[in-house]
């Protein structure tokens, strides 16, 4: 465990550094006793040499000067020589136990002994010596050799301890020399063991934290692959290892499932966009270039366009950007025209904004609608309109013009009934004149030219007019045709014209509509301050709910519709409906009620 | 109080060509038109009516628009290549705006809408010859002649929009002539704008 290396490292550290501290200073007292030690002993030594000679000096010249002179009876008591000799022995005593088993000493003391012993011996002979003995004068000189002797033995002796000593302090000299190459070593050794643990701390320690730094960062910046290589030893280090390498993995799997939901919900927008056979381009305002579906893709292949809007396009994407507005049309004929090869085609261009639910993203979808048929259908239509309307109203302009000229009677007088037959017909065709005149408007209406030719309009009396109209066909069918007003109602703002159309066609479903026996009732009031109503009852089966929003388009016919017409007339009311800022609609037939339809016009 | 453009023809005797493909209408104009001083022969279709004008002089035609083979537009194209000079009125139940441009081109500028009685038929007849007392017939009668600046001269009034009558046959002179296209001069609605041309005889 690092833990327990760093304490061992610097446990080291710790002991080398006592061991050093402890070395250094057992080696200076071990020096400082030693030095002081062979100090002590030397100098005593040199000491009790010297003493020696003051000691021969002192007994010489207390007693030698009366035994030259020959008066020794004058000498003083033997107690001076006893008490010098007491003490020479004591010293010799001590300096052989200073010197006991040590070379040369031994023996120079040891010589030293006998001659103080030979010394002392002669002048105890002295003391009882008869005072003119003869042979005194050469005892006497053997005492003076002897003191001679003893001088110089003492004199050897501080000699050798004065040689002693200086080898000692060389000695030392040289230990403390060792001494401090031993410190040294030990020095050298703790610094090389510091660096040791400073490179084992670096690799353990820092080396991980830089390694799990650089990691984060690259986690940081998304790369949820990067791992840390797992350590040699086990340490701390490693439990933080296998922890990061974990929270890495468990970024990475949940980064993964976040992109395989993204990658499933972009499939499914894909799928999505792709089954719309219709072009589409999504402009997002964080994306630099549209992007398109296969039918969008589709399309600019063949317009050779890359991945944009197409010129046409992008100018009305431009103008609803500069809007602000969503651009729905809805008529085909607002469609935009592409040339594919030899091919027309026509897009409705279908432009709106979208944005993020907090807003934060926006962008705009441009959906391309291909009405092309429905454009096809629509010319066809228009020119089957115009070209039956054309084929009708050249032939009823001759007869008309036939049934003027007759009516004038410049050709020939004319009988009261044939005047009468003829002004019928004539009216009859200008009725057909106006209704395909406003057949033909109608198809025109739709492309947004409606003109109406609106004023105050009495719709009671249009309904009454209409009621009459109707009455023969009613009659035929055994129906019963009445009309419900109430008097003095106000008149409304219409096209008289185009008012009466939408009621006869009313009138005339209704009747169609209505079984043998049965009753068709028109009846008007006012619906609130701004409309009047006018509803138009029957007995017939009424319309299916599937198909009461259809019955007002073109061309639409209920399936169980077996009778007449080609599906013109409510569409055609609608419009003018429409035209006129009304409405017109079906009831939902409740059982036992009749038929419903209504509309509502402005009042005046 | 206008300047006519051109001498009349005042003949009392004239001679009227009717171009028609439906039989009875051909007719009703024929017994419409005819009097003791006024002669009518009627062609059914563009060639044989064509062949009638170049071979035989007269007064005024009038053509239908829509027949089968050649049709009236057609018909004026050849006049006016040829250099005939026969007033021509065109009659047709759809006449549109392009057909107005065209026919006014070739110096056609009367139009009749049908369905058309009698009455309207020699009124029609009638406008051709009479001296033209107000601005619209006036820049008619340039118009036949092929002097369409002085009818644009005629009708230069206070209405750029085209509002009136008279306005409205100024854009139409100055369309068909290449002077300023009809959109440029703000005419948006061009059946209301055609309307208000083809009620010059109101």
């Amino acid at each position: 465990m690092l833990r327990s290396r760093l304490f061992l490292g610097l446990l080291t550290l710790v002991v080398l550094l006592w061991a050093v501290g402890g070395t250094g200073f057992v080696i200076i007292r071990d020096t400082g006793k030693r030095f002081e030690d062979g100090l002590n002993a030397n100098y005593q030594i040199i000491e009790l040499s010297y003493g020696y000679r003051n000691t021969t000096s002192l007994v010489n010249s207390t007693y030698l000067a009366n035994l030259v002179i020959g008066k020794p009876g004058a000498s003083p008591d033997a107690a001076t020589m006893e008490k010098a000799r007491s003490e020479a022995m004591q010293s010799h005593g001590k300096l052989k136990a200073l010197v006991s088993g040590i070379e040369p000493w031994e023996t120079s003391v040891r010589d030293l002994g006998n001659l103080l012993e030979a010394y002392f011996e002669a002048h105890a002979v002295e003391f009882s010596a008869p005072d003119n003995d003869s042979s005194r004068p050469a005892r006497i000189s053997r005492i003076i050799s002897t003191t001679q002797k003893i001088t110089e033995t003492a004199a050897h002796l501080a000699k050798i301890s004065e040689e002693r000593m200086m080898k000692d302090t060389e000695r030392l000299v040289a230990e403390s020399r060792r001494n401090l190459l031993l410190i040294t070593s030990l020095v050298v050794l703790g610094t090389c063991m510091a660096g040791l643990i400073y490179f084992q701390l670096l690799r353990d320690l820092v080396q991980p934290v830089v390694g799990l730094q650089n990691s984060i960062n690259e986690v940081k910046r998304g790369n949820y692959e990067s791992r840390l290589p797992s350590l040699l030893r086990a340490n701390e280090f490693s439990k933080l290892v296998s922890s990061f390498n974990e929270m890495s993995s468990e970024l990475r799997m949940r980064r993964n499932e976040t992109d395989l939901r993204l990658l499933r919900k972009n499939l499914l927008n894909r799928a999505l966009l792709s089954a719309i056979p219709s072009p589409v381009y999504v402009v997002a305002d964080d994306f630099p270039s549209p992007v398109l579906n296969p039918a969008a893709e589709e399309l600019n292949k063949q317009l050779g366009e890359g991945p944009v809007l197409p010129p046409k396009v992008r100018l009305l994407y431009t103008q609803c950007i500069g809007s602000g507005e969503n651009l729905r049309p809805e008529d085909p004929r607002e469609a935009v025209l592409f040339r594919l090869g030899s091919e027309e085609k026509y897009y409705l261009p279908r432009i709106f904004q979208f944005s993020s639910e907090d807003g934060s993203h926006t962008g705009w979808a441009i959906l391309l609608h291909d009405v092309t048929r429905i454009r096809w259908l629509d010319d066809m239509k228009s020119n089957m309109l115009a070209t039956v309307s054309h084929e009708i109203k050249t032939p009823l302009t001759g007869i008309r013009m036939v049934l003027l000229l007759l009516l004038e009677e410049q050709i020939g007088p004319l009988t009261e009934p044939q005047k009468t037959m003829l002004t019928s017909a004539s009216g009859d065709c200008e009725r057909l004149l106006a209704t395909l005149n406003t057949l033909l408007d109608l198809s025109r209406a739709e492309s947004g030219n409606t003109r109406l030719n609106c004023g105050p309009f009495d719709l009671a009396k249009a309904a009454a007019e209409s009621v009459n109209l109707f009455n023969p066909n009613a009659t035929a069918k055994n129906i019963c045709l009445t009309l419900d007003a109430q008097p003095g109602l106000p008149t409304v703002n219409a096209d008289g014209l185009r008012l009466r159309e939408v009621v006869n066609n009313l009138v005339s479903n209704a009747i169609k509509h209505c079984p043998e026996g049965g009753n068709v009732r028109l009846k008007i009031s006012r619906l609130d301050e701004d409309f009047l109503r006018l509803s138009v009852f029957d007995d017939g089966p009424g319309v299916p709910t599937e198909a009461q929003d259809r019955i007002f388009e073109r061309f639409y016919r209920a399936d169980n519709n077996q009778l007449d017409g080609v599906g013109l007339g409510l569409f055609i009311c609608r419009e003018i409906m429409r035209a006129h800022e009304g409405r017109i609609s079906v009831r939902e037939k409740e059982a036992g009620q009749p038929t419903e339809f209504q509309i509502d016009v402005r009042i005046t | 109080m206008f300047e006519s453009p051109e001498n009349l023809t005042a003949s009392e005797n004239r001679k009227v060509l009717v171009i028609d493909d439906e039989p009875s209408l051909r007719m009703g104009f024929q017994f419409s038109l005819q009097n003791e001083t006024t002669t009518v022969l009627t062609a059914s279709d563009g060639a044989s009516g064509l062949r009638l004008l170049t071979e035989e002089s007269f007064d005024a035609a009038f053509l239908d628009l829509r027949m089968p083979g050649m049709d009236g537009i057609e018909v004026i194209e050849k006049l006016y290549e040829a250099g005939n000079k026969t007033p021509v009125v065109l009659c047709s139940a759809f006449i549109t705006l392009s057909n107005v441009l065209t026919a006014l081109r070739r110096r056609v500028p009367d139009f009749l809408l049908k369905p058309v009685s009698p009455s309207e038929l020699r009124n029609a007849l009638h406008r051709l010859f009479e001296p033209p007392v107000s601005p619209v017939p006036c820049a008619l009668a340039f118009l036949r002649a092929g002097k369409s600046q002085s009818a644009i001269e005629v009708l230069s009034g206070n209405d750029p929009a085209g509002n009136s009558i008279a306005g409205a046959w100024k854009l139409l002179i100055e369309a068909a002539h290449g002077i300023r296209p009809l959109k440029d001069a703000g005419v948006r609605d061009e059946s209301a704008f055609l309307n208000r041309i083809l009620r010059y005889a109101e």
